[in-house]
């Protein structure tokens, strides 16, 4: 040929007055080399460009080759992110049109059009941009081996976002399969800037399998540039990241504890300008909900340009916003993790975080929503919400500085998604066991995969496991002619009714009565509500009427609301980066650091932290114990996180009793974790390194409170993924009643009745991971039972420890057994505290009988009617005094 | 009336044993549809109602509805095994048929079960399988269909229990089987709920 195949690509820029940058060609040329890789740089400078332009240039160099471009799959394009896959396909489409060849761009997510689907199932597009989920149900079609046999590139974007996730794994082993059917495919992943890019990078690609496979693949030239290394390609592009705050200003104080942070809501309103396009990202849905209305209450005159974002809002609503940003009808928008990714919004030119940033990178992502252009400075000011996030945003700032950026790591060898896959594989045109092994060896989350445990998850789809073999009913997947594959049509579409990880609690849709959907909420907090309560969502006061088959009926409400939803979910942690540098920033504060204006406006609290206590140095762990009415309280300080001080308080109280006989209540948060007892404890001799020790730690982790309800709750997780649980049926929800059956359900009856289950295990394991951060607490007792204890007796609450009283009364952790909180409910039923539980209205006999026109009587056992008396084993349990709602101390 | 921690209640009249929902059969319906349930569960069940029946001294069972799952788990695996089990308990059982007890004839032929329509009026107690608007004023009701359970709340995680809710007019059975989940209940006045909790019953 002698020309420069790239040359078209060339001439397309030059049209658009565009230069290539360098990391864009430099991504070009590694194509052409037949590599694959990793291109790491900033949102918005290109690399969509950078990934799709090279083998673009190979399609049309085929396109204008006599024998012409070949029917079928050349290139896919991941996208984690299904409301933006409308917008990649534009772009990737541009450079076609304008070049004017005949290369078809088409995208397929969920929200794909039936009859688009219609025409890709019988033939595919060039190009095709799709969600990992939808890859997957394209390896689900009987001849998935021909439809994706021409594949040469598929490109992962946002591949920091699917890394560390089960996606990321469902995508690793989607790949697998499609190098598979096409050895020739080369693979290039987008992120942005990860501190372990080698990792990130070879998940993408995947690792070199058994030598059998590579020779099969020799001969169409694939397997040469496989086994080589993976490019990584990183851009000179990095964009300053200005982190600044807004502070209290006059009168107003910032609270001691408290994550909401409304009390500087006029500050906001009053440094907004509502001309330039701004976005308010908070830490949770119910905030952003509280947030809109509090700015609105002070400017209602904003009504019309801002908005609301948020994972539970409507789609046509969230879309809406999207547009509004775009044309600058709308310039303030309040969101959540929602607008983190996705859509560039180039004319955002402002970004607040409110409340903790959490996490480094999290920061830097929602900081690069600011005015999306290459190499200008990205600017987020962040408003704290109570005193001590002061120091969190000046530590953001130093580890930024520093270059410190959380890692994100990939799952390893996550089962339920192995089992998944295997019955997506038998779909898929059927596979041999031998062979699908070394294919899924072949990810990089499943490199070390043990053949015992693919065996496992093998027989848990064709007869169910050890537990099942001897129920002839039960067929997921079955052998013909040595292949496994599926018979059943029914089971065909359930899996691909459930194909995915994404798992989501039951959710009830809120639509106006006779009218249009508002988005979706969770069932257990539209189940506690009364007709005619009005409570906010969507930034809108709401007025419920009824529940129908998962939709809340709702009518405008008018006035002040009370109640907001709030979601499930946990909330995240800071990370491990920022803590350190948390650490480390109150040492420089103990040392008189005050050269910015957030440890300024932190000195007074620091001050009184000095005097009542100490401030800890970055290595010092500060044990503060305190004497109250309620008992003895001790309060570490390790910084390392809410989840991790969850854990290691449960251990903590759980080597006490062993060392002492007592109960204990447990508080943690971000910052510690506190561990009480009613009597007088001599903490002072009892918190000794030995009891941080990391010995026994994961045994212990097990045995304390917790962590086999916290196991049952991830279960959720895994047996959806695995198919143990069906989230969704084909045609009416409601037909598919008689075969519901809850996670927390099955994680009791597989407890209990096929105790070798390594679903089991793997949520057990995801627990200790995920909730315990296990490997960070085993740093973390390293940490504390190396480091310098700072025993400090206090007159009262520091300010450190102030905020884990009020946690504890919001009642996060306790040790007591399920009979206790059995009597606790009946004491607090009789006295009347709280609200009785709640459901949903149809299912309560009083409904029934308030129906029938009679409503119900007053609380009288009638001695007239026949009422049973009723003998039960009486529980004698003591009555607890309620302890006193914590006042902040006079200091 | 004594409550088990069984999950089945002894009524004085008879010494009947009362149980409600049992769905036999579910363990069978989900692996048809490929959800590998194990299948002890429904061995535990019969386990656990033969344990009741030994407690209680009960001289006859009522069963208050939903005996059976769905028809897709009536296979004959299933019919057998419970006939065998049935068949070392010499006692006449009674159905008050539930919802989901469409096709029951043929089990309950194979079991010796009698079936007694969908409610059952004896010494001024109305047995049924769901608590209706047409109780009346006059009788006090005992029922099932609801699986009634309590949500504890103020520990680390919520944690739902079983239980027994008696309201002034209507006392309602928890499930049975447990491979069903609890609906959470809204307490009226005067509504009374024991919970079962560690092999006990307990007034929540």
């Amino acid at each position: 040929m002698g020309r420069d195949p790239l040359q078209a690509i060339r001439t397309w820029f030059a049209s658009r007055k565009w230069q290539a940058w360098e990391f864009q060609t430099q991504t070009w040329e590694a194509y052409r080399a037949g590599r694959s890789g990793l291109v790491q740089v900033a949102t918005g400078a290109g690399k969509t460009y950078a990934a799709y332009l090279g083998p673009l240039a190979e399609l049309i160099d085929e396109a204008a080759s006599p024998g012409g471009l070949s029917p079928g799959l050349k290139v896919i394009y991941v996208t984690p992110l299904r409301a933006v896959s409308r917008d990649i396909e534009l772009a990737l489409r541009e450079p076609v049109l304008e070049l004017g060849v005949s290369i078809t761009v088409e995208s397929r997510t969920g929200d794909t059009a039936s009859s688009v689907r219609a025409r890709q199932r019988e033939r595919l597009p060039h190009v095709l941009v799709t969600t990992p989920e939808s890859l997957t149900l394209l390896l689900t079609r009987a001849d998935a081996a021909t439809q994706l046999g021409g594949v040469r590139c598929v490109i992962l974007d946002e591949w920091h976002e699917l890394l560390a996730s089960k996606r990321g794994s469902q995508t690793e082993l989607a790949m697998a399969r499609v190098r598979r059917f096409s050895p020739q495919c080369r693979t290039w992943a987008l992120s942005a800037t990860l501190p372990n890019a080698q990792a990130a990078a070879m998940a993408a690609v995947g690792v070199g399998g058994d030598t059998a496979l590579e020779s099969k693949a020799t001969k169409r030239g694939g397997a040469a540039q496989r086994s080589q290394e993976p490019v990584i390609i990183r851009a000179d592009m990095e964009r300053p990241v200005i982190i600044d705050s807004i502070l209290p200003q006059g009168s107003t104080r910032l609270p001691l504890a408290g994550h909401l942070g409304l009390v500087m809501a006029g500050e906001v309103a009053a440094a907004l300008d509502p001309a330039v396009p701004t976005l308010i990202f908070t830490n949770t849905r119910s905030q952003a909900e509280r947030w809109f209305h509090a700015l609105l209450a002070i400017k209602p005159e904003w009504a019309e340009i801002a908005a609301l974002h948020h994972g539970s809002i409507d789609r046509d609503e969230r879309e809406r916003v999207e547009a509004g940003l775009k044309s600058g009808a709308i310039r303030i928008v309040v969101a959540t993790s929602s607008l983190d990714l996705g859509v560039d919004f180039a004319p955002v030119e402002r970004v607040l975080q409110v409340g903790s940033p959490k996490g480094i990178a999290r920061l830097v992502q929602r900081a690069g929503r600011s005015s999306h252009r290459p190499r200008t400075p990205c600017r987020i000011s962040c408003v704290p919400t109570h005193a001590l996030e002061l120091i969190e945003i000046v530590a953001a700032r130093d580890a930024l500085a520093r270059g410190d950026v959380e890692p994100r790591e990939p799952i390893p060898c996550p089962l339920d998604v192995l089992t998944q896959h295997m019955v997506t594989c038998a779909l898929g045109g059927g596979f041999v066991p031998d062979e699908l092994f070394a294919e899924v060896r072949r990810a990089w989350s499943f490199r070390e995969l043990s053949r015992a445990d693919f065996d496992w998850c093998l027989a848990q789809v064709r007869h169910g496991g050890e537990a099942l073999k001897a129920y002839p009913d039960y067929r997921r997947v079955e052998e013909e002619n040595g292949r496994m594959v599926v018979k059943s049509s029914r089971i065909a579409l359930i899996h691909k009714f459930n194909v995915g990880t994404i798992t989501g609690d039951t959710t009830v849709e809120i639509r106006y009565l006779g009218g249009r959907s508002l988005g979706r909420i969770e069932e257990t907090f539209v189940a506690g509500l009364n007709e005619g309560q009005r409570f906010v969502f969507a930034g809108k006061v709401l007025r419920f009427v009824m529940m129908q088959d998962l939709v809340a009926y709702v009518k405008p409400g008018y006035g002040q609301a009370h109640l907001t939803p709030i979601w499930g979910g946990t909330r995240l942690p800071i990370s491990e980066s920022l803590s350190r540098a948390i650490r480390q920033t109150l040492e420089d504060l103990s040392r008189g650091r005050a050269d910015c204006p957030e440890l300024v406006h932190a000195l007074p609290v620091a001050e009184i932290q000095a005097r009542e206590s100490v401030i800890p140095g970055a290595d010092d762990v500060l044990i503060e114990i305190t004497r109250t009415r309620e008992g003895t309280h001790a309060f570490v300080f390790p910084f390392e996180g809410r989840l991790v001080h969850g854990g290691l308080a449960a251990v903590v109280a759980l080597r006490l009793t062993r060392v002492h006989k007592a109960t204990f209540s447990i508080a943690a948060n971000d910052y510690g974790f506190e561990i009480v007892s009613a009597d007088d404890l001599p903490f002072e001799d009892l918190l000794t390194p030995g009891l941080f020790s990391k010995a026994k730690l994961a045994e212990d982790a097990a045995e304390s409170s917790g962590t086999s309800l916290l196991a049952k709750l991830q279960f959720r997780e895994v047996a959806r993924v695995s198919g143990l649980v069906i989230q969704s049926l084909p045609g009416r929800a409601r037909s598919g009643k008689q075969l519901q059956a809850n996670a927390a359900l099955m994680y009791d009856v597989l407890s209990e009745f096929d105790p070798g289950n390594l679903l089991i295990e793997q949520a057990r394991r995801e627990v200790m991971d995920k909730h315990f951060e296990q490997s960070r607490l085993g740093r973390t007792c390293d940490r504390l039972s190396g480091g310098r204890l700072r025993i400090v007796v206090t007159a009262r609450p520091t300010p450190l420890s102030f905020p884990l009283l009020i946690e504890r009364q919001a009642g996060r952790l306790s040790s007591e057994t399920i009979l206790d909180r059995v009597a606790k409910m009946r004491d607090s039923w009789v006295s009347g505290v709280v609200k009785a539980t709640r459901t949903q209205e149809a299912s309560s006999p009083w409904k029934a009988a308030s129906d029938s026109g009679s409503r119900p009587k007053p609380p009288v056992w009638d001695d007239a009617l026949p009422v049973p008396k009723i003998e039960v084993e009486p529980a004698q349990k003591p009555r607890r005094r309620r302890p006193p709602r914590p006042t902040i101390p006079r200091w | 009336m004594t409550l088990l921690p069984q999950r089945a209640a002894l009524w004085g009249v008879g010494r009947t044993l009362l149980v409600a929902d049992l769905h036999l059969g579910k363990c069978e319906t989900l692996h048809g549809a490929g959800v590998p349930v194990p299948g002890g569960v429904h061995v535990e069940a019969l386990a656990r109602l033969g344990d009741a029946i030994r407690v209680s001294g009960a001289q006859r069972v009522l069963i208050l509805g939903d005996l059976l799952h769905a028809p897709a788990g009536n296979t004959k695996a299933m019919i057998d095994g419970v006939a065998a089990w049935r068949a070392t308990f010499p006692l006449p059982m009674q159905l008050v048929e539930g919802n989901h007890d469409r096709r029951v004839r043929e089990a309950a032929d194979a079991w010796n079960i009698d079936l007694l329509g969908a409610r059952h009026l004896e010494q001024g107690v109305l047995f049924t399988h769901a608590p209706t608007a047409d109780i009346g004023e006059s009788v006090y009701a005992w029922c099932g269909h609801l699986h009634p359970a309590i949500k504890l709340h103020g520990g680390r995680l919520p944690l739902k229990l079983a239980c027994f809710h008696l309201t002034p007019r209507v006392g309602v059975l928890p499930a049975f089987s447990r491979l069903t989940s609890g609906a959470g209940l809204r307490r009226g006045p005067g509504d009374r709920v024991f919970a079962i909790a560690e092999g006990c019953v307990v007034e929540a």
